[in-house]
């Protein structure tokens, strides 16, 4: 880690505890992430109702180990289900883009 | 109920008793309703009347699709499943045996499978035909 690195972690600390963080957990990991914007509709499917939703949130690089094999699978955040879609990942943050199950 | 719905439930019905895992869940799939990854959705493709002089009996086509997401299932799983479901719908004599409940199935007809991804969702489409009336 260099001081660069350093400094953008106190950022993210102070980040996490002015908008507080809630419970991640997958494959097995349990972390803290603070929640960013999210999205929820409806449309008809084969199978019913789908429930398109997205929901982006972000970790300290630190607290998770083998982020890229969480892609494709199911999680929880703060106890609601989603499926990880997407991770943008550099030194000290993860972003994952986490979308509905069935998608 | 019309004579296409009561097919529909009765292929429901056999393929909830024969499902290839618990895991899969069975379902109408014009139900107002949301399911959760794996499950199989029996819908009503097309009816037509067989024939002038027999408009009672009607040629139903059956959509029937295993959706699966790639990031939950193993792919031998899926392989085995999908032999299952085939072996199931390959039983046109069980099947059309089944007449009950104001039905009548006179011919179920398999007509095999094909595949198609949907963003990570694999959708496995079973095609049936069947010949039914009221009973």
């Amino acid at each position: 880690m260099s001081l660069v690195d350093d400094f953008l972690t106190s950022g993210l600390d102070a980040i996490d505890a002015t908008f507080g963080t809630v419970p991640m957990v997958c494959e097995g990991q349990t972390f803290d992430v603070v929640v960013g914007d999210s999205t929820r509709s409806y449309e008809g499917a084969m199978g019913g109702l789908a429930a398109p939703t997205s929901l982006t949130v972000t970790a300290q690089t630190a607290d998770v180990s083998s982020h890229f094999a969480m892609l494709q699978k199911r999680c929880t955040v703060d106890g609601v289900a989603y499926r990880v879609a997407q991770i943008s990942a550099d030194n000290i943050s993860l972003v994952f883009t986490l979308e509905d199950v069935n998608s | 109920m019309t004579a296409s719905q009561r097919v529909k439930q009765t292929i429901i019905d056999v393929l909830t008793e024969a499902k290839p895992s618990a895991s899969i869940t069975v379902v109408d799939a014009k139900q107002r309703a949301t399911y959760t990854l794996p499950f199989i959705a029996v819908d009503v493709a097309s009816v037509s009347s067989y024939a002038d002089d027999l408009p009672q009996v009607q040629r139903i086509s059956m959509d029937i699709v295993l959706k699966v997401h790639a990031g939950d299932e193993d792919d031998n799983d899926v392989e085995n499943w999908i032999a299952d479901i085939e072996a199931t719908l390959d039983g046109a004599t069980d099947i059309s045996s089944l007449s009950s409940d104001g039905i009548t199935i006179y011919s179920w007809v398999y007509g095999g499978s094909s595949q198609e991804w949907e963003e990570s969702v694999l959708m496995v489409n079973f095609n049936v035909e069947c010949l039914a009336a009221r009973a």
